[in-house]
Formats: structure tokens, C-alpha cells, sequence
């Protein structure tokens, strides 16, 4: 099945959490979305998404000079930021247990 | 790895064919993403091998602008949203104290919060919904208007089962109904439940005459107190005095000195009505108040001074009058030329004199 349309719904949800810890600038987003595993996630896609959260408020961004090429545009959560991601981790557990329990009682209906 | 002119230009051109692509965006939305679009395309391509073109890291330049705006774009109805998420913003206080206030009250009395207790009385919504569309209906096509209460006494108890009967069909389709609409979009509820108030007012509306007799009677009023006979209304007011002679100029208040409007003046023949209306062409009357401001003392009775008097007249006054019942009890109701004992402290003055 072609998961770039159930991730698209959760692309605030995964950059806001890349950027929870540690602040980032656009392609390193990217690969540290690789090593987690999403592949299907496009570079298009991670740009779009910082770029709404910027316009939303719920990042922020500064420059920062690098030493092996161009300027990099870091990006920072902010504190609307930081809330929406509390908000939508809340969400995705409740819908995941529930999606969980929803295929667990199927499985043994089915059993 | 370095800038080399060849890795800009293919930048440039990339963006360039992204920006052809994205032509039809909202133009801010547009706008932002292209302004750092260069600066973002450049730190992929820092990435890259010497030679190799931005397309082979990115796919081509219109399938990266599709997934641009897929992405960036908020969803087509938001202004409406924002619109809508600043006023509820604004209104989240107090909203929010409301509904911690309704959640006491029903907490308090042990049916737990507010939201939960109001759709345990959905049903009970559901059934008088299906009264009120029964009340209606009943009136409107099966008595044509007429009072469903008179016409249920003379269609007996016929007409008393088939009144129910359109009741218990009423609210059976409108439980239906309920039901049905839970699984409706919701807009469909909404419209469901805009349609179930709009049916309640209007028979708020069309049934308004039941609370007539309890809240309209309450103050002073026009002409609506019913006769003896059930079907006809007063239209005019004679007093007597206990030796039977009829009283003109008389006024009636209330008990808080408040004039009471009893009767209907326009329904006197035009030359021999006493119209409160025409006070300068009134009949001379050696009782004759002086023109006083009827919205202080009401009407002045008789309102038709030479119609004709009560059948009851020849035989005296129209009732026994006690003797133990002083009559200067209802003094109120005799304003000749001396004012009355006042029936209250607020009572109007009826001591002016009259002038010419």
C-alpha cells in the first residue's frame, strides 16, 4: 500500500518531533527522518510542512553560517509549537490504542 | 563541497520549473516557499557529487512542486476556519466558564456533566418534538384552525382517540427521526435540529392563546375578560349604586390604581357613543367628568351612554348588593365629580377640578 497518503496526515506530528530536541535546517530534517525509517517522505514534503509550521507560528527559524557550503536556515519550536505537538501526541496514542484493541478484538473474533 | 557555477545555475533552473508549477497558489503562500526555496535547494545540493543534477536526489521538478503544495497548502476553506477558530478563540473563556458552571449544576445534582445529561434528554427532545408536529398538524388540516381543545369536547371520545392516535404517530415518526439522524453527517443533524426548533417555536406561536388567560390578564388590558356567555367578550360596563340607579362617568382601576380597560368603545353606534376617543363631542351630563387623560384613568362607562341598558335594568340593578359590603368599598369604581377614596397609595388623582 502506498504510505505517503497516511503519513501525510502525520507530517506535523513526525517534523515537530524531529525538531523537539534538537534544532535542525531543512535536508538534515530529512535524514533524520531516513534513520528513523521514513522512507516514503520526500524532500518536497519536509520542505512544505516547515514551511507551513513557520507561516502557523509553531516554528521559528534563524540563519546559521556553515563551514562546508552555503548558509543553513535552522528551525526551532516554538511555544504554540511545542503545545500542537503535546495536543497531536495525544491524539495519535488515543487513536493508536484504539486502532491496537480495534485489531486485537477482530483477531480473536476471527481466531 | 563548494559552490561551483554549474551546481547554481542547476539550482536556479530547478527553481525556476518548481516556481512554473506552483503558478495558481495563494500568492503569500507562494511566495514564502519560493524565497527559500533557493537557500534549501542549495543545501541538498551540497550534498551531491560534483555533476550530478538536482533531479537525482529530487525527482523532477513537477512532481516536486505537487508534493509542495499537497503539503504547504492549508486546506481551501480556511479562511472561513480561521475566521471561525478566532471568534470561538475569542468567546473560549467564557464559553469554557459556562460549561464548568452547567457541569456543577448537574454534578451537583448527581447527573453528572452538563454535555452527558443533555443527551441522556435527547429522547425526551424527540418526544415533544413529535407533540408539538401532532399539535400542529391536528389544528391546522384536521379542525382548521379551530382550538383543538373545543373541537376534541364536541368531537367526544372519538375525536379524543383520534387526536391520540395522531400524537403516538407523530412521535413515533419523530423517535425514528432522532435515531436516523445519528448517523447523518453533521450537517444533517444540524438541519435536523434547526427544523425541531423552527416546528417548536411555531407551535410556541400557534398555541400562544393557552398562556393568554395565565400571562395577558396579569396587567390591565383591552376588552378581554369574557361575558357570562363563554363566547362573548365585554363590551361594555354598567355600574349601579345600591339603590339601583345606574352611575355614568365611572371609571375602573385596578387594585394598584391601575385603569382597567374593559369594553370596546368603537363597537358604540357612532352618535350615542360616549367614544372616550371624541371627549369634545361628548353628550353634556350633569356628571360629566372633566376630560381627564385616559391613559391615567381608562375609559370612562358607560362607553355607550344612550344605548340601550341591560335587560336586567327594569328589576334594578343586575345583582343583589350585600348591605354588609359598604359600598364605598368599591369607591374606586365612582369617580363622579368627587374624587374617590383612593383604592391605593398610587391611585391616579381624580381631584382636578374641571376647567370652563
Amino acid at each position: 500500500m502506498d504510505r505517503s497518503q497516511l503519513l501525510k496526515g502525520l507530517l506535523d506530528i513526525i517534523v515537530l518531533r524531529v525538531l523537539e530536541t534538537e534544532d535542525g535546517y531543512g535536508y538534515e530534517i530529512l535524514r533524520r527522518l531516513r534513520s528513523a525509517g521514513f522512507d516514503d517522505i520526500g524532500d518536497a514534503s519536509v520542505y512544505g510542512t516547515l514551511r507551513r509550521l513557520y507561516r502557523s507560528g509553531h516554528l521559528s527559524t534563524y540563519v546559521q553560517p556553515s563551514e562546508s557550503g552555503p548558509h543553513r536556515k535552522y528551525y526551532a519550536l516554538t511555544e504554540p509549537g511545542r503545545k500542537h505537538l503535546r495536543q497531536m501526541r495525544e491524539a495519535w496514542e488515543d487513536v493508536g490504542a484504539k486502532m491496537r484493541d480495534l485489531f486485537e478484538t477482530s483477531e480473536k473474533e476471527q481466531a | 563541497m563548494t559552490d561551483t557555477p554549474q551546481k547554481n545555475a542547476d539550482i536556479a533552473d530547478y527553481r525556476l520549473a518548481v516556481e512554473r508549477h506552483l503558478a495558481d497558489l495563494p500568492a503569500s503562500i507562494r511566495e514564502d516557499l519560493l524565497n527559500g526555496l533557493e537557500e534549501h535547494l542549495a543545501e541538498v545540493a551540497a550534498d551531491l557529487e560534483p555533476g550530478v543534477p538536482l533531479s537525482h536526489l529530487l525527482g523532477s521538478p513537477e512532481a516536486y512542486a505537487r508534493e509542495l503544495r499537497e503539503t504547504a497548502e492549508f486546506p481551501r476553506a480556511s479562511l472561513a476556519d480561521r475566521l471561525r477558530r478566532g471568534v470561538w478563540g475569542m468567546a473560549d473563556p467564557s464559553l469554557a466558564w459556562a460549561k464548568r458552571t452547567a457541569d456543577k449544576f448537574t454534578g451537583s445534582a448527581g447527573v453528572g456533566e452538563a454535555a452527558e445529561f443533555g443527551r441522556t434528554l435527547r429522547p425526551a427532545w424527540w418526544v415533544l418534538r413529535g407533540l408539538v408536529a401532532a399539535a400542529l398538524v391536528t389544528r391546522l388540516f384536521v379542525f382548521g384552525g379551530e382550538a383543538p381543545r373545543r373541537a376534541v369536547l364536541s368531537a367526544g371520545i372519538l375525536g379524543f382517540l383520534f387526536v391520540v392516535a395522531i400524537a403516538l404517530a407523530f412521535v413515533w415518526l419523530s423517535l425514528r427521526l432522532g435515531i436516523r439522524s445519528r448517523d447523518w453527517g453533521r450537517r444533517g443533524r444540524r438541519l435536523t435540529a434547526a427544523g425541531g426548533i423552527a416546528l417548536v417555536a411555531a407551535g410556541v406561536l400557534s398555541f400562544a392563546w393557552i398562556a393568554d388567560g395565565f400571562v395577558f390578564r396579569l396587567g390591565p388590558q383591552m376588552g378581554a375578560l369574557e361575558a357570562g356567555n363563554e363566547t362573548e367578550y365585554v363590551s361594555d360596563v354598567y355600574v349601579y349604586d345600591e339603590n339601583g340607579e345606574l352611575l355614568t362617568g365611572v371609571y375602573l382601576f385596578d387594585q394598584h390604581g391601575n385603569p382597567l380597560y374593559l369594553g370596546e368603545p368603537w363597537s358604540c353606534d357612532q352618535e350615542t357613543a360616549n367614544n372616550p376617543f371624541e371627549r369634545e363631542g361628548a353628550t353634556p351630563d350633569p356628571f360629566a367628568a372633566p376630560p381627564l387623560d385616559e391613559e391615567r384613568y381608562g375609559y370612562r362607562y358607560p362607553l355607550c351612554l344612550d344605548a340601550e341598558e341591560p335587560a336586567a335594568d327594569a328589576s334594578g340593578p343586575p345583582y343583589e348588593l350585600d348591605d354588609e359590603h359598604d359600598a364605598t368599598e368599591s369607591a374606586p369604581e365612582e369617580p363622579t365629580t368627587e374624587a374617590p377614596s383612593e383604592p391605593t397609595g398610587t391611585s391616579p388623582e381624580l381631584s382636578e377640578t374641571p376647567t370652563g
